[in-house]
C-alpha cells in the first residue's frame, strides 16, 4: 500500500524533516488494522497515553504523608485544579465531575507538551518526495480534540440532567427568568416568549461548544506545529536556535490551552449546576 | 452528535463531509481517541488522583486534629494557669486565716497560761502560807510545851521540898488545867 522508504531518524538537533513546509491539516494513516486505521496521531496519543499512566504510577507509588518532591508536584497540580474549578462547578457537582475535569487538563497538558519533545514530525519514511512521519501531536488531530470535546459535552449533559433532572434543564434555558410580582401579566407573558427564543439560542450556542471546544484546542496545537516549522523554514542557518523562544511560547500554550479547555468544562457544568452563588 | 451530523449529511460533495474529510475526521478514530481518553482518565483518577486526593484529605484533618489539639491544649494550659493562680490565691488566703487564728489561739493559750500559772502560784503561795500559819503555830504549842512542862518540872521539884503530898497533887491539878486553857486560848489566837 504505501512505498517504504528510508526511515529517517531526525531528533530536535537535526531539525524538522518538513520544514517549510505546511503541515497536513489531517493525520498520516500509517497502517491498516482491518477497517481501524493506524494514524500517526492515533499512534502518538497511544504511546503519551501509556507514557502519562507509567509517569503517573513512577510519580505516585503509595502517597506518602509527608510528600516527597514528585509528590508535591501532582499534588500541586491536583490542589490548584480543585480550588480553581471548585467555586465554578459547584461544591454539589464537584465530586461527581473533579475525575473528568482533571483528567481533561493532566491529559490535555502533557499531549500538548510532548508535542515538543524530539522526534515528533521529524521521524518517517519518505514516499517519493512526501515525508510521512510517525509521531504527530495528539492535539494537532482534530479526532482527538472533537472526541475529547464531545465526551465533555456527554459528561456535561449526564451531569446537568443527574443534578437538575431533564425539567430542571429545560426550564433553566427555556424558562421564564422575570420575577413575576414585578412586572405585569402583559409584559410577563411577552418575556416568556422572549425567553423561549433565547432558549433556541442557548441551544444553538451548547451544540457549538463542541465545535468551538475542539477547533481551539487543535488550531492552537496545530497552529504551533506549522508556526515552529515555519520559523525554522526562516532561518534555515540557524533553525537549532531560532525556534526556541517558540518552543517556550508553546509550552505556554500548551499548559493555557489545557487549563482554558478544562475551565470552559467547569463553566458549562457550573453554569446549570451550581446555585451557590444564588444562594449566597 | 457530528458523527450524526455527519451521517445525514447525505452526497460526499455536502460541505460538512468534505470538511471532515480535509481534517481527517473519521468515525473509528474518533471513537477509539474517546476511549482512549476514558481510559487514561479513569487510570489517571484511579491510581493517582484519587489516593493523592486521599492523602492531602488525611494530611488536612490531621493537620486540623493538630491544630485543635494545640488550640486545646493552649486552653487547658491557660485553665490550668488560671487553677493553679487561683489555688495559690485560696492558699494564701487560708494560710493568712490560719495564721491570724494561730495568732488569736496563740494569744488565747499564752493568756490562759498565764492565768493558770498566776493561779497556780497564788495556790502555791497560800498553800506555803497555810503551811507556815501552821508550822508556827504547831512551833509555838511546842515551845509552850516545853515551856509549860519545864516550870511543872522546877515548880515540882521546888514545891517538893516545902509542900505535901496532898497540897501537891493540888496544885497540879490546878496548873495543868491553868496550862490547858492557856493552851486553847493560845490556838486560837
Amino acid at each position: 500500500m504505501y512505498q517504504w522508504g528510508i526511515i529517517v531518524l531526525a531528533c530536535l538537533l537535526s531539525g524538522n524533516a518538513y520544514a517549510g513546509v505546511a503541515v497536513s491539516p489531517k493525520p498520516y494513516v500509517l497502517y491498516r488494522i482491518g477497517h481501524f486505521p493506524i494514524t500517526n496521531g492515533m499512534l502518538y496519543t497511544w504511546i503519551i497515553s501509556a507514557a502519562i499512566i507509567i509517569l503517573m504510577r513512577l510519580f505516585i507509588k503509595n502517597p506518602q504523608m509527608v510528600p516527597n518532591k514528585r509528590q508535591l508536584v501532582v499534588e500541586g497540580i491536583i490542589e490548584s485544579i480543585y480550588s480553581l474549578v471548585e467555586p465554578i462547578v459547584g461544591k454539589r457537582v464537584m465530586g461527581q465531575a473533579f475525575p473528568l475535569l482533571i483528567g481533561f487538563f493532566i491529559y490535555i497538558l502533557i499531549q500538548n507538551w510532548s508535542s515538543l519533545l524530539p522526534g515528533v514530525g521529524t521521524i518517517g519514511f519518505y514516499q517519493g518526495n512526501h515525508f510521512t512521519y510517525f509521531f504527530r501531536p495528539s492535539n494537532a488531530d482534530l479526532n482527538a480534540t472533537l472526541a475529547l470535546a464531545a465526551i465533555a459535552m456527554l459528561a456535561w449533559g449526564y451531569f446537568v440532567v443527574k443534578n437538575e433532572g431533564l425539567k430542571g434543564t429545560l426550564l433553566h434555558i427555556f424558562g421564564n427568568k422575570a420575577d413575576r410580582s414585578e412586572l405585569s401579566f402583559g409584559i410577563y407573558t411577552f418575556l416568556f416568549f422572549i425567553f423561549l427564543a433565547v432558549g433556541f439560542i442557548e441551544c444553538i450556542s451548547i451544540l457549538f461548544r463542541l465545535i468551538s471546544l475542539s477547533f481551539r484546542l487543535y488550531g492552537n496545537v496545530f497552529g504551533g506545529e506549522n508556526l515552529i516549522n515555519n520559523i525554522m523554514a526562516l532561518a534555515p542557518w540557524a533553525k537549532f536556535l531560532v525556534p526556541i523562544p517558540f518552543y517556550f511560547l508553546e509550552i505556554l500554550i500548551g499548559a493555557v490551552q489545557a487549563f482554558v479547555f478544562t475551565l470552559l468544562v467547569a463553566v458549562y457544568i457550573g453554569s446549570i449546576c451550581n446555585h451557590e452563588e444564588a444562594h449566597e | 452528535m457530528i458523527l450524526g451530523v455527519l451521517a445525514v449529511a447525505g452526497t460526499p460533495d455536502n460541505a460538512v463531509v468534505r470538511l471532515a474529510d480535509s481534517f481527517g475526521i473519521q468515525t473509528e478514530l474518533l471513537v477509539a481517541q474517546m476511549i482512549n481518553f476514558c481510559l487514561v482518565s479513569y487510570l489517571l483518577y484511579r491510581f493517582a488522583i484519587k489516593p493523592v486526593l486521599k492523602t492531602i484529605e488525611e494530611r488536612k484533618s490531621k493537620i486540623a486534629e493538630g491544630l485543635k489539639y494545640t488550640e486545646d491544649m493552649k486552653a487547658q494550659l491557660a485553665s490550668a494557669e488560671q487553677e493553679r493562680l487561683n489555688t495559690l490565691a485560696k492558699a494564701q488566703k487560708e494560710a493568712q486565716a490560719l495564721l491570724a487564728k494561730t495568732k488569736a489561739d496563740c494569744e488565747l493559750y499564752t493568756r490562759e497560761q498565764t492565768k493558770a500559772t498566776e493561779a497556780k502560784m497564788a495556790r502555791l503561795l497560800e498553800q506555803s502560807q497555810n503551811a507556815l500559819v501552821t508550822e508556827r503555830a504547831q512551833l509555838l504549842s511546842e515551845v509552850r510545851h516545853e515551856t509549860a512542862s519545864l516550870a511543872v518540872a522546877a515548880t515540882e521539884k521546888l514545891l517538893s521540898s516545902i509542900l505535901t503530898d496532898d497540897m501537891r497533887q493540888k496544885l497540879n491539878q490546878k496548873a495543868a488545867t491553868l496550862l490547858a486553857e492557856k493552851e486553847e486560848h493560845g490556838t486560837q489566837a
